[in-house]
C-alpha cells in the first residue's frame, strides 16, 4: 500500500479585504516544495501581498497522493451503509480529539452493538497509533482513548 | 507562525455505501504520506472499518501578521486577473484580490506590466509556479481588473 504523491504541490493563499471579506488564490509548486513559511510559497505569498490591498491572513500547502494499488475492501455484516464509529481521545492539552470513521465493521463492536472497548484488539491499536503518532490541532500529544461508540445520523429531511 | 500540527484527510472507500473522509493530525513538517505514523494509523482505522483507503491529503498552514489597506467598497471586491502560459503554451488563470490602485494604466482597466510590483509578481510566478500537471508557467503576458460587483437592481417605476 504505497501512496504516490501528485507532481505538483497545491499553494493557497488565503486574503482578507478590510471589510472582512476572504479569498483565496491557488498555485501550484514543485511537490518538494511544500514549506508554507519558505520557498516558492512564501515567495508566492510575498508577490501577492505586493500587489494586493488585502491582507495576506495565511499561507496553506496541500500535497495529494493516491494509492494505485487499493485493492478491495472487506465485506462482512453491515446492518447500515450510513451508520459511522465515533471515537473521542484525550490529549496533554485537555482537548478531546474526536474521529469519525465510516462502514463501521460490527465485529469490533461490544455485544449491545453500540460501543467500543479498548480491550478489542483492533481498537486497542488505532489507540496505540493515535498515541504514539497522533495530535491534537495544536500540537498537544493524544494521551489515551476516552470512548467510542456507533452513531447512527439522522435520515430526516429538511431539518 | 508555522502549523503546530500537519493534518491528514484520508478518503475511504467501503463495501458498501458511499466514500468518507477521516480527518487527524500528526507532528508538523511531514510530506510523505507513507510516513510510517500516518500508515500506523491508516492501518488501525483500516481493522475497524469495511473499507480501503484510496487518497491521503496533507496540510500545512502558515499564519502572517499584517492588516488590508482601506479601498473603496465598490472596487475592493474586483480581482487582478492574469493570464499565464506554461512551457506547453496552455493558457492558465491567476486571479488576486482587492489589486492596488498603482498598478493600473491610466484606463484603471489594463495592469501596468513594468510595474515594480507587478514585475516582482511574474518573476515568483515564473520562478516558482506549475501548472497542476507540473509544467513550469513561462509568461504572464497580460493582465486586467476583473470586475466583481453586483448589479444595482432598478427600482419599480411608480
Amino acid at each position: 500500500m504505497a501512496f504516490v504523491l501528485e507532481p505538483t504541490a497545491e499553494v493557497l493563499i488565503h486574503c482578507q479585504d478590510y471589510n472582512g471579506a476572504r479569498s483565496s488564490v491557488r498555485f501550484f509548486v514543485v511537490n518538494t516544495d511544500a514549506d508554507p513559511a519558505a520557498g516558492g510559497p512564501a515567495a508566492l505569498a510575498a508577490a501577492v501581498q505586493g500587489i494586493s490591498a488585502d491582507a495576506v491572513t495565511s499561507v496553506e500547502t496541500l500535497l495529494h497522493s493516491v494509492d494505485p494499488l487499493p485493492g478491495s475492501p472487506t465485506d462482512g455484516p453491515y446492518s447500515r451503509g450510513a451508520d459511522k464509529g465515533l471515537f473521542e481521545f484525550g490529549s496533554t492539552d485537555g482537548s478531546i480529539v474526536k474521529m469519525q470513521i465510516g462502514a463501521p465493521n460490527e465485529t469490533h463492536l461490544e455485544p449491545d452493538h453500540l460501543r467500543y472497548s479498548v480491550s478489542d484488539i483492533a481498537v486497542l491499536a488505532l489507540e496505540t497509533a493515535m498515541k504514539s503518532f497522533g495530535k491534537t490541532a495544536e500540537g498537544a500529544a493524544i494521551t489515551h482513548f476516552q470512548t467510542g461508540y456507533r452513531r447512527r445520523p439522522s435520515r430526516r429531511k429538511g431539518k | 507562525m508555522a502549523s503546530l500540527a500537519t493534518r491528514v484527510t484520508v478518503v475511504f472507500d467501503p463495501q458498501w455505501g458511499p466514500q468518507f473522509a477521516v480527518r487527524f493530525h500528526v507532528a508538523p513538517g511531514i510530506i510523505d504520506p507513507n510516513n510510517a505514523g500516518i500508515q500506523a494509523i491508516v492501518t488501525a482505522i483500516n481493522a475497524l472499518t469495511r473499507a480501503i483507503a484510496l487518497t491521503i491529503e496533507l496540510s500545512q498552514v502558515d499564519a502572517i501578521a499584517g492588516s488590508p489597506v482601506m479601498s473603496a467598497d465598490y472596487i475592493s471586491e474586483d480581482k487582478a486577473a492574469f493570464k499565464a502560459l506554461d512551457g506547453d503554451g496552455q493558457a492558465h488563470n491567476y486571479r488576486i484580490p482587492g489589486p492596488t490602485a498603482a498598478i493600473f494604466l491610466a484606463n484603471k482597466e489594463t495592469i501596468d506590466m513594468t510595474n515594480l510590483d507587478v514585475v516582482a509578481f511574474v518573476a515568483a510566478v515564473t520562478a516558482n509556479a506549475l501548472g497542476r500537471g507540473g509544467v513550469p508557467i513561462t509568461t504572464i503576458p497580460v493582465g486586467f481588473r476583473a470586475e466583481n460587483r453586483k448589479k444595482l437592481k432598478s427600482a419599480p417605476q411608480i
